[in-house]
Order: C-alpha cells, then sequence, then structure tokens
C-alpha cells in the first residue's frame, strides 16, 4: 500500500524478525457522535512509541473531538481505541493533555512552578508534601521548556507563547507515554515555537508518543512523523510526504483556502 | 382614584416598562448587574430623604454616579467584573442602612426599601414610571438594532465605527432609570424580577426579539395586575406577590414548552470573552 | 492606648458582646476563606442568590420551630436551590444568570409574602435580613465552631483538586478529576457557609463578608496562601471593629449604629485602602507592570459575570 501505510518511518516493510514494539495508542474505525449527530467517523491508525502524529483539518473538523476521545472524555459509537493496550479510562495515569493557553485566567494567582508542579499531583495525592523528587520532576521540566528563570512568577505574567510552554512542562512533569496537544502554535511567538518543538522532540526521544492537532502544515511536516487528515471523516493517515498532497488537501478542507508557511500556497477553488 | 387602582395601573405602567428593558438586561447578561445596582441605589434615596429632596431625583442622581463607578471598576484588568459587582451592592447598601439607622423608625423605611409600597403610591409616581417609559420607548426605537448589532458581534461593532461605550452607558443609564422608579414600588430585590424575569419567560417561547419583546411586555403587565390583585384579596405584600406570580409564570411556561422545538436549539449567545468556541 | 482599650476591648466585657464577638470573629474568619474560593471560581452571583433563595427556607424554619428550626429551614432551601439551579442551566433557552435572577427573586419573594401575613412584618423581616448579632446564644456558637470546622477540614483535604479545577477545568478533566462533583463541593460549601451566617449575620450582610476579604486579600497579594489567611485576618478584624464601633457609636455619641452594616463598611474601607495603597506601592517599588496582554476586555459589558 501506498500512502495509507500505518507502519511508522516511512517506505517498505519491515522484516518480521524483530517484533514490533506495541503501539502506543490505536484506532480502530472510530465513531463518535453527539447525540444523533454524527462528529467523526472511519478513523484508523497507530501511533508508536517516539513518533508524533499530527491532527489536520478545518475548524469544526473533530480534532478536539478526537482527542477528547482518546482521553476517555466522550464515548465511542462505535470502533475502538486502545492507549499502551488498554481502555482510555485506564491509561489516564500515563497520558498527558496540554489545552491552549488562553482558556487559562492571567490573574490567577498561582506561580509558574506551581503550574508545573500540579502536572505532578496525581503522583503526589492529595496529602503528602512534594518530596525532592517531585521537585526535581518540575525543575527539569521547565528547564526543557527553557523557563527556568521564570518559576516563581506568577503564570499570568508570561507572554502567551510562554505560558504555552509552562504548561507544555506541566505535562512532560507528568512523565506520561503519551502526550496530547490541542493547537499548541496558536499564537506563539517565534521563540516559543522553537522552544516547544524543542521538548516536544526531546519527549519523543525519551519514548512517549505525541498526538497534536494543528493547523500548521508545515510544522506538521517537520516535527511529525505521520499526519492525520481529518473533516468529519478521515481523509488520511500516514507520513507527511505522502499523505500532504494537494488532493488530499483539497478534499479534507472542502475548497477553503490554506496556507502553507513557505513557499507553496494552496487556494482550492469552492 | 383608590390606591388599589393606583397600585393596578402603576403595577401594569411597570411591568410594561420593565418587560420592554428586559429583553436587553436579559440579552446582555445583566441581571447581576442590575440587582448591584437596585442595592447600590439605596443610599441615594436615603440621601434624598435626609436633605428633604425629592426621592426620585436624588436617587437618580446618585444612580447615576454608582453606573459610572462600576463601569470604571470593572475595567480594571486585574479586577474581575462579578467581584466589582458584589463589592458595589454589598457597600452601597450597607451605607444605606448605616444612613437609614441613624434615625428613628429604622426598620420600617427599610423594609419598604426592600419590598416596596405599590399600595401607596399616588399620581406623581405614576407620572415619573410613565416618564421613565417614555425614555425606555426612545431608546428601543432609536437604538434597537445597534443594541442588538451590539449584543452579538461586538468587535464588528467596534469596526464598523460605532462608539461601544457610549451605547453601552445610555443603555445603564436607562435600566438605572427603571430601577429608581421599580424600586419604590417593589421594593429593591423585588425589582429584579420585574427587570429580567419577563424576557426569561418570553425567550423560553421563541427567539425573535420583536416577538420576546411583546410577550415579555406582556407576561409583566399580567402578572403586575394579577399580583397587585392577589395581594389586595389576601392581605399580603404586593411586590411579593407579583414577583411570585412572575416566578409561577417562568416555571409554568418551562413545563409548557419543554420539549418544543423552540427549545432544542440553543440560541446564539452574545459575545463571551476569549476565543469563539471550537468544535 | 486608653482610647483603644475603651474602643475595642472595654464593650466585651458583656457576656452578650463576648458572644457576639466570637460568633463574628469565626464567621468572619470562616467566611473569609471560602471567600476566596469564591473569588477564584466567579461564584459572587450564585452565593447572593443563595443568601437570597435561603430567605423562605428561614421563615418557614422559624415559623414551624421557632429559632432553631432557622438553620434547618435554611439549610433546605439552599439545598432546592443547588437542585433547581442545576437542572435549570441546563435547559437551553434559559441563560445561567437569568436563572439565577429568577430563582433568587421568586424565593425571596416567597419568604417576604410568608413574613407579611404575620404580624410584627417589619421587626422579623429586619432580623431575617440583618441578623441578630447581639442574641448570639452559646448553643449557636458551638454550632458555628462545628460548621466552620468541617468546613475548613474539607478544604483543606480537596486543596489540591479545588486548585487544579479551578485554575484549568479543561485540564483538569483531561487529568481524571471529577470537576462537576468538585463544583457540587463548593457549592454545597458555600451554601453551607451562608445558612450558618444567616442567624447572625442575617442575608444581607452574608455576601459582602463572602466576597469583601477575599478581593481584600487579592490586591494585597498573589500568593494564594497569602491571600486566605488575608481573607480570614480581615474577615475577622472586620467583625472585632465593626462590632466595637457600633457600640462605642450607639452608646456614647448617640447615634445609633447598625452592628452588621458598620461590619460591611468596614471591610469596604479596608478594601479601598488597599487598593489605594496598592496602586501606590506599585508606583514606588517600580514593580513589573501586572497587566500582561489580557486576553479579553473584562468589563460589565462583555456579560462576563462568569457564571457557572
Amino acid at each position: 500500500m501506498d500512502g495509507e501505510s500505518w507502519n511508522a518511518g516511512g517506505a517498505g516493510r519491515r522484516a518480521i524478525a524483530t517484533p514490533l514494539p506495541s503501539p502506543v495508542l490505536e484506532l480502530d474505525g472510530v465513531q463518535v457522535a453527539y447525540g444523533s449527530v454524527p462528529a467523526l467517523e472511519g478513523v484508523e491508525g497507530t501511533v508508536a512509541a517516539g513518533e508524533a502524529v499530527a491532527l489536520i483539518g478545518p475548524n469544526g473538523a473533530g480534532k478536539s473531538t478526537l482527542i477528547k476521545a482518546v482521553l476517555g472524555l466522550v464515548p465511542l459509537a462505535g470502533g475502538r481505541i486502545r492507549v499502551l493496550g488498554t481502555s482510555p479510562q485506564q491509561a489516564r495515569r500515563e497520558v498527558a493533555y496540554v489545552p491552549q493557553q488562553d482558556t487559562l485566567d492571567p490573574q490567577f494567582p498561582v506561580s509558574v512552578s506551581q503550574v508545573v508542579l500540579m502536572g505532578r499531583y496525581r503522583q503526589i495525592g492529595w496529602l503528602r508534601r512534594p518530596s525532592a523528587v517531585d521537585r526535581q520532576a518540575t525543575a527539569d521540566a521547565l528547564e526543557q521548556v527553557g523557563l527556568a528563570e521564570r518559576a516563581r512568577d506568577r503564570f499570568g505574567t508570561l507572554s502567551g507563547g510562554q505560558r504555552q510552554r509552562v504548561l507544555l512542562a506541566r505535562a512532560i512533569a507528568a512523565q506520561p507515554r503519551l502526550l496530547l496537544l490541542d493547537e499548541p502554535f496558536n499564537g506563539v511567538d517565534a521563540v516559543s515555537e522553537q522552544a516547544l518543538l524543542d521538548a516536544i522532540a526531546g519527549l519523543k526521544q525519551s519514548g512517549s508518543a505525541v498526538v497534536m492537532a494543528t493547523h500548521d502544515l508545515a510544522l506538521a511536516h517537520l516535527a511529525c512523523e505521520e499526519v492525520c487528515l481529518l473533516n468529519r471523516r478521515q481523509f488520511g493517515f500516514g507520513p507527511p510526504q505522502a499523505t500532504l498532497t494537494p488532493e488530499r488537501l483539497r478534499a479534507t478542507y472542502g475548497g477553503h483556502a490554506l496556507e502553507l508557511r513557505g513557499d507553496r500556497v494552496i487556494v482550492a477553488h469552492a | 382614584m383608590t390606591p388599589i387602582q393606583a397600585a393596578m395601573i402603576e403595577a401594569a405602567l411597570l411591568g410594561a416598562v420593565g418587560g420592554l428593558i428586559s429583553v436587553q438586561v436579559v440579552v446582555r447578561r445583566l441581571p447581576f448587574f442590575t440587582l448591584a445596582m437596585t442595592h447600590a441605589t439605596f443610599p441615594g434615596v436615603v440621601l434624598a430623604a435626609l436633605a428633604g429632596l425629592n426621592l426620585y431625583l436624588g436617587a437618580g442622581a446618585f444612580g447615576v454616579l454608582i453606573v459610572l463607578g462600576v463601569l470604571l471598576l470593572s475595567r480594571r484588568p486585574d479586577h474581575d467584573t462579578t467581584t466589582a459587582i458584589g463589592i458595589v451592592l454589598s457597600g452601597g447598601f450597607a451605607l444605606g442602612v448605616v444612613l437609614m439607622s441613624s434615625r428613628d423608625g429604622f426598620t420600617k423605611d427599610l423594609t419598604a426599601y426592600t419590598v416596596g409600597q405599590i399600595l401607596t403610591v399616588g399620581p406623581p409616581d405614576l407620572i415619573a414610571v410613565a416618564a421613565v417609559g417614555l425614555l425606555v420607548t426612545a431608546l428601543l426605537v432609536v437604538a434597537g438594532p445597534r443594541l442588538s448589532f451590539r449584543a452579538f458581534d461586538p468587535v464588528g461593532y467596534a469596526a464598523a465605527g460605532h462608539r461601544p461605550a457610549l451605547l453601552d452607558l445610555a443603555l445603564l443609564l436607562t435600566i438605572e432609570a427603571v430601577i429608581v422608579v421599580a424600586v419604590p414600588a417593589v421594593g429593591a430585590i423585588l425589582a429584579v424580577a420585574v427587570l429580567v424575569a419577563p424576557a426569561a419567560i418570553a425567550r423560553l417561547w421563541t427567539h425573535n426579539i420583536v416577538a420576546m419583546t411583546v410577550l415579555a411586555v406582556l407576561a409583566a403587565v399580567g402578572c403586575g395586575v394579577a399580583g397587585v390583585w392577589i395581594s389586595t384579596r389576601y392581605d399580603v405584600a404586593a411586590g411579593g406577590t407579583i414577583t411570585v406570580a412572575t416566578g409561577v409564570a417562568f416555571a409554568a411556561s418551562l413545563l409548557a414548552t419543554a420539549g418544543s422545538r423552540v427549545n432544542l436549539r440553543r440560541p446564539p449567545a452574545p459575545s463571551r470573552r476569549g476565543p469563539p468556541p471550537r468544535e | 492606648m486608653n482610647a483603644a482599650y475603651q474602643l475595642l476591648i472595654e464593650p466585651f466585657r458583656y457576656p452578650f458582646m463576648t458572644r457576639a464577638l466570637m460568633e463574628l470573629l469565626m464567621l468572619g474568619a470562616l467566611a473569609g476563606t471560602v471567600g476566596v474560593l469564591i473569588l477564584l471560581r466567579r461564584l459572587a452571583f450564585m452565593t447572593d442568590a443563595l443568601t437570597h433563595t435561603v430567605f423562605p427556607g428561614v421563615v418557614i424554619g422559624y415559623l414551624l420551630a421557632g429559632e432553631g428550626g432557622i438553620f434547618a429551614g435554611a439549610l433546605v432551601a439552599g439545598m432546592a436551590t443547588a437542585l433547581l439551579l442545576t437542572a435549570l442551566t441546563r435547559h437551553p433557552a434559559v441563560s445561567e444568570d437569568a436563572a439565577l435572577a429568577v430563582l433568587l427573586t421568586s424565593f425571596f419573594a416567597v419568604g417576604v409574602v410568608l413574613v407579611s401575613r404575620e404580624s410584627g412584618y417589619t421587626a422579623d423581616l429586619t432580623a431575617f435580613l440583618f441578623g441578630r448579632i447581639l442574641t448570639v446564644t452559646s448553643g449557636q456558637l458551638v454550632q458555628t465552631f462545628a460548621v466552620a470546622g468541617a468546613v475548613l477540614v474539607v478544604l483543606a483535604v480537596l486543596r489540591r483538586p479545588l486548585l487544579v479545577t479551578t485554575f484549568d477545568r479543561i485540564g483538569a478533566q483531561a487529568a481524571g478529576y471529577r470537576v462537576g462533583l468538585l463544583d457540587l463541593v463548593t457549592n454545597g460549601i458555600v451554601a453551607l457557609v451562608v445558612v450558618a451566617s444567616v442567624r447572625a449575620v442575617g442575608t444581607m450582610l452574608v455576601i459582602a463578608l463572602l466576597i469583601v476579604p477575599a478581593a481584600t486579600g487579592r490586591v494585597l497579594s498573589d500568593r494564594l496562601p497569602v491571600i486566605a489567611v488575608a481573607a480570614a485576618l480581615l474577615g475577622a478584624s472586620a467583625g472585632w471593629i465593626g462590632l466595637a464601633v457600633s457600640y462605642d457609636v450607639s452608646l456614647h455619641h448617640g447615634l445609633r449604629l447598625a452592628s452588621g452594616a458598620t461590619v460591611v463598611l468596614v471591610l469596604i474601607a479596608v478594601y479601598g485602602v488597599a487598593l489605594g495603597g496598592g496602586a501606590v506601592w506599585r508606583q514606588l517599588a517600580g514593580r513589573r507592570a501586572a497587566h500582561p496582554g489580557s486576553v479579553h476586555e473584562a468589563s460589565v459589558m462583555t456579560g462576563d459575570v462568569g457564571v457557572r
């Protein structure tokens, strides 16, 4: 099969001698509906450890819905989702989510390091004091996104891009095996964007899988091994080179204009 | 005319005026603000009484100050609106209570302010309500479409070159004017019922602004007159019965429209803070 | 110094004043602390609605069982409010603030109608609205202490989940926190504090105790533990000072000042000083501006009343 191959990392089939490690995320004929209104159908694919997949599609395509389904927050109308071999609800401890920073109140009286520490709360529990291990994980996570020197500042005093990085650090501190990001690069400055990319790359290297919803096709090319084209149903799942073809993009976006950073702009006519 | 007749006319007039403005109050998410204004206007009434001024003018003048104060306070970026409103509400009311408690006959006046005295209204009160009614009508006729525009697309409204702040000020001052005439009749807390419930009831039946307005006025007038009648029949506080009537009308409408097509679709909300909703 | 003693200590040699003071200290500290939760979760309107909706419960409780029935009546009314509110906000054609307003006014009106049927209408109404701090009994003190203790324990145990769900609701949901349940717990705590305060300070003044100390704390500090402690201290001290001042002025200067209202004015005066002082402090200390690109126009007119 060509671009619709599920297998990770490029052309050709693997030799069967080495068994593949089981994928971190498996999507099998996933269908989500709100009441009787279908929101998503026919989503299939796998994500292996150390890999990133970009969810690409217009607004309202179902990217956030899919993420919520992987988190176990919306029930499936059909198909199956397996996270680390079990149901999304049971795998929650190993999964971390990074929301968009603009959903948060900039006046909230909490410091940057406190936000990151929140990522450890599941390990710490309700009553125990944070241990040295927790504090180290927090410091390391902040280091990874390049914001260690802002640890004691109030979260809201940072710029949008910096806040997004802090939210990523919060996820990193939880040491997840699957990381889900919802439009992490929206409205983010260039410095923060680079820092986010570096941190995500670092996570992948230590074996986590990454799923990110994004509009930015160039970044998807750069950062992800695979892309998933969505617009209420799946229009493709595979390596960017093979999947982000003009025909598929046009089909996914249904005749809307697209921006691509760099030298290619696709304008599809209705 | 007898007191009861005067009370009925007052209730009807107030219902009409309240019903008209209630649509704006509900659509612009102003019920809490309205509640705060009814409390914060209270010191103005007391001060006017202490100074021997006409109560409506005194309360009105004070009301203008309060509106400006709340607008200014709520523009502080590190201050959320609900807190600002809550502070104005409690502060204003406490100030009024303190001023009032320094006089004798404290409890009776306070009760009058809290629950109103519609059965003691006379021609001057009716004229005041009618005057405010003209003001409200003028506002809605002149600025009705703009108010809708501003409610549903504030960014577009400003981009089209209008001044949102001016329109907002006009609206808030008009609401304050209605409060000033409603409070002596039905009291501070229950005035909110006249200014909110009619539109809340109407909205259960229709989403069309014009139809909503007509329905709101009818509901308000109906509840007002019915409330006065029940109050005289059973010898209970009129402000209370009018409000209970609105509550009953609301509950009845909820039941009557349950499952109807109008209510299966959520009406478009006026712009909320933050980015537009994602999928 | 003698004047301060005269004002702040002397009145409390009377047992009834001491009891009043104890009650206000406890309620002030409790309300101040819970007020931080209300501030951060933007629950001011719901709280205000609660102070009005418990009123018929207070009246009915009193009519059925005298003084002892007030607490139970208020509690029932509070629960009914919480349930109705939850049901109403699910309705697609009812906005949350319109629902609160209708609930608030209807319930309160029922209370008003009931009270007006009884004779001695105005005095009773005043007592319900403004409380009777000067007739607090030892039994009530014990009750208040129990409520305060229970609430503070719950807040201490749930502090992390509450922090996470308040700061980032979506993220908390994703992490598996039961946000709906925590909402219910929070609303329940607020309702309980309102009910506990009704007898002493009345429905009209509870809202001030719940909102103003926390708001003042927020002006004074950016750090949550500091804000909470400041709010508790402010609430308690305002109770003390307000009670003392109203006693002093009423007795020695012939001007009768309602004690509850005086407490509120003290709270607001402190808040005003904090606002002014904060502005001056920022100028002098040349602190980094505290308004980074605020995402939204935080004004009354955007309808951001933050009702949940």
